[in-house]
């Protein structure tokens, strides 16, 4: 490329210098926030070294609890995200669906519903005695599947996974869509005549050459839940008892009880597992895709 | 084109007439008011005075209204970064206060006002911290009950419990016969752990000067043994199904249905609780009875002497205003309105006023004496976003012991005392 067209270094600088003010520089600062004993009750801050990660980690089962639960939520939520976008996104885009734009946007929906208003409606919806869900069971004779679907330690963060899952499938769906719609038309032509079905074409056509689409699905799919939050606080708050809470709602009932300091150590050690997460997963897929 | 013309003229006269009327409107003055759900009066009297003062004096106030589990957390956010209402409401006494709203950095002083001298003394001391008075008031002192269905009783010869066993025994009959007993609902987030509070009476029976000794970290509440025994039939209640199967899920303004049909025997509410099921269930006039909270054998009424208050945000740009609200609020004319249009209190925190205690309840709650609930008189318990309510929650589904409990509440209270920084705490 001809150096002449070359942007000059310095057209990256404002850009630069927004995220280093409100997303590098905060980063850092509650990093060495964390180091403190920084609390809502004092305006002095004494460096406390390890402490708080030191209590963190050998603070028996409670901040674990929330650890695991934060994994646990990632993993499934993610799994059954992708698949459900993927199922949609290929649904559609087959020709043979009709008004496929309206179903996109169906799909899509509940993306830009405010996460209140999910929590209200779907509080509402898993009550076990008045809750749409139950009552369906109930009328379909299917009264041993209704369950306190909040409330009991063995379904609630199910039911929390499949919420977020349904706000969340759409939002992958449409990224998905848009890597199918570049995948060469030819190549599910050629497999047809070769006598390729439609899981010989899933496998080798269609998922390999969304292998850049599921890396960027993927990567936000993990991120956003090992940061998740409101999902969570706007249905159980972290209950049955803590039996749902993870780092987030930890951070801010920490934050809540005047902990800043605590507040920001879990903060922080989310960040730094999430961001060696996502370089992990995007070199991975990215080595994937250059053996291809 | 000519389109494109029209619509742009249009637009741009809609606009303008958008901003002329902004500009007119600016000459009214709105007083933002900021509380949680269960602090605005069900009846509706609090709007009710709101739009009188709109009436007479032009100001208007805007309740902004946020979920009870969640406005400690909006309200200090709101605070930190300088977006709190004009005036707030918020829960208040002598040993919550500047945890909740550090008056001292965020409200405005009262001192001078011509109420100040005629609010009741001891909420008046609530509400002051370093010598300056912060807060208003209304409410009385608040106290729980166990309300029940005389009705529900009757059928199965039950009389109202005097000790633990006896109620025991009253909930293992109702559950026997397909009756849930208590009506509870956890996903509240406070309601299912506030006997645990309410009965202080008999820890303080157990521990002579309690308070104090919790207070200057001489004991522990671990070494409180009635307030393990008091955890232990919690867990109990809840393990024996007493809840009935969705007290996990149920919304506590529920209650007043599931009593009135009968489908659940007894509820714990507040002083005032009756009038508001009259109100809606006029035909369980003379069917609801109540009776002393018994667990650890609890005989001792009680009581919470500041709920809480409001207070008028430093930054406000409407200080007179909210001022001259208050003002209007405290005269004896609009108190007289507030409690008699008020259906949870039988008496505001005002000696002026007289109390409408019916002379049955009167005549009953005199029998007791009476004690501070533990959340008002030990520092360092309740008002924690709800942590210990969390872990009693956990306790009823087996995730804790009630020892483990206890243990954890203890600990959460040294976590609270060392970032404090109480000299009792940290030396």
């Amino acid at each position: 490329m001809k150096r002449s067209k070359i942007y000059p270094g310095y057209f990256i600088l404002p850009a630069l210098l927004l995220i280093t003010a409100l997303y590098l520089l905060p980063s850092f600062l509650g990093i060495a926030y964390s180091f403190t004993d920084w609390s809502r009750y004092s305006s002095e801050l004494h460096f406390v070294g390890w402490k708080n990660y030191i209590k963190v980690f050998s603070g028996g089962e409670k901040y674990l609890g929330y650890i695991k639960n934060t994994i646990f939520f990632t993993l499934f939520s993610a799994i059954i995200k992708l698949a459900l976008g993927l199922a949609l996104a290929i649904l559609f885009t087959s020709s043979r669906i009709r008004l496929r734009n309206l179903h996109r946007t169906i799909a899509f929906a509940p993306q830009v519903f405010s996460v209140l208003i999910i929590g209200i409606t779907f509080k509402a919806m898993l009550h076990p005695s008045t809750g749409f869900i139950n009552t369906l069971l109930r009328n379909c004779h299917l009264s041993f599947l209704a369950h306190d679907w909040l409330g009991s330690i063995d379904t609630a963060f199910g039911s929390i996974i499949a919420v977020d899952a349904w706000r969340g499938a759409g939002y992958a769906m449409v990224i998905f869509i848009a890597g199918i719609q570049n995948i060469p038309l030819i190549y599910y032509e050629s497999a047809s005549i070769d006598g390729a079905g439609f899981w010989a074409k899933l496998l080798h056509i269609t998922i390999p050459s969304l292998l850049p689409t599921l890396t960027v699905n993927l990567v936000l799919s993990i991120t956003y839940g090992l940061r998740v939050f409101d999902i969570v606080y706007v249905l159980t708050n972290g209950g049955p008892g803590n039996a749902t809470d993870v780092i987030n709602t930890a951070t801010f009932m920490n934050f809540s009880k005047g902990n800043y300091a605590m507040g920001t150590t879990l903060s922080s050690i989310l960040a730094c597992v999430t961001v060696i997460i996502a370089l992990f997963i995007v070199r991975f897929m990215g080595k994937k895709e250059d053996n291809q | 084109m000519k389109f494109k013309k029209y619509t742009s003229v249009l637009l741009s006269l809609i606009f303008a007439a958008g901003m002329a009327q902004s500009a007119l409107a600016d000459d009214s003055i709105t007083l933002t008011l900021g509380c949680s759900q269960s602090q605005l009066p069900a009846s509706g009297i609090f709007e009710q005075l709101c739009e009188e003062y709109e009436e007479e004096s032009g100001v208007h106030i805007d309740i902004q209204v946020t979920p009870d589990d969640q406005w400690s957390d909006v309200l200090r956010t709101k605070l930190s970064v300088g977006e709190a209402p004009d005036i707030i409401w918020s829960d208040a006494d002598g040993l919550s206060i500047i945890d909740r709203i550090n008056p001292v950095e965020n409200c405005v002083p009262l001192d001078d006002a011509a109420w100040a001298d005629r609010l009741e003394e001891n909420v008046r001391n609530d509400l002051t911290v370093d010598g300056n008075l912060y807060g208003i008031s209304f409410k009385g002192p608040k106290f729980w009950l166990y309300y029940y269905n005389k009705d529900v009783f009757a059928q199965y010869n039950l009389t109202p419990p005097t000790n633990f066993e006896e109620f025991r025994a009253i909930c293992q009959t109702l559950y026997d016969n397909g009756v849930t007993p208590v009506y509870e609902a956890v996903q509240e987030g406070w309601h299912h752990g506030l006997m645990w509070y309410e009965v202080a009476g008999v820890y303080q029976k157990e521990v002579q000067d309690l308070y104090e000794k919790l207070n200057t970290n001489q004991i522990k509440v671990t070494d409180v043994k009635s307030m393990l025994t008091v955890l232990e039939q919690m867990q109990d209640f809840a393990q024996s199904g007493f809840y009935g199967p969705d007290y996990m899920s149920n919304s506590i303004t529920n209650d007043f249905g599931a009593i009135a049909d009968g489908s659940v025997a007894m509820t714990f509410e507040s002083n005032g609780w009756e009038q508001q099921l009259l109100d809606s269930y006029p035909e369980m006039e003379g069917k609801i009875g109540y009776f002393l909270l018994p667990w650890g054998d609890n005989d001792t009424l009680g009581i919470t002497p500041t709920q809480n208050g409001l207070f008028i945000n430093k930054n406000s740009e409407h200080i007179d205003e909210a001022k001259a609200f208050f003002d209007y609020l405290a005269s004896p004319e609009k108190l007289q309105e507030y409690l008699d249009g008020e259906t949870q209190i039988y008496s505001v925190c005002w000696p002026e006023i007289d109390s409408k205690y019916p002379e049955e309840l009167q005549d009953y709650i005199s029998n007791f004496d009476t004690s501070v609930v533990l959340q008002s008189g030990v520092k360092f318990v309740g008002g924690q976003c709800f942590e210990i309510e969390k872990l009693m929650a956990s306790m009823f589904l087996d995730q804790l012991t009630p020892e483990e409990c206890l243990q954890q509440i203890a600990d959460i209270m040294d976590e609270q005392g060392e970032l404090q920084q109480d000299p009792y705490w940290v030396g």
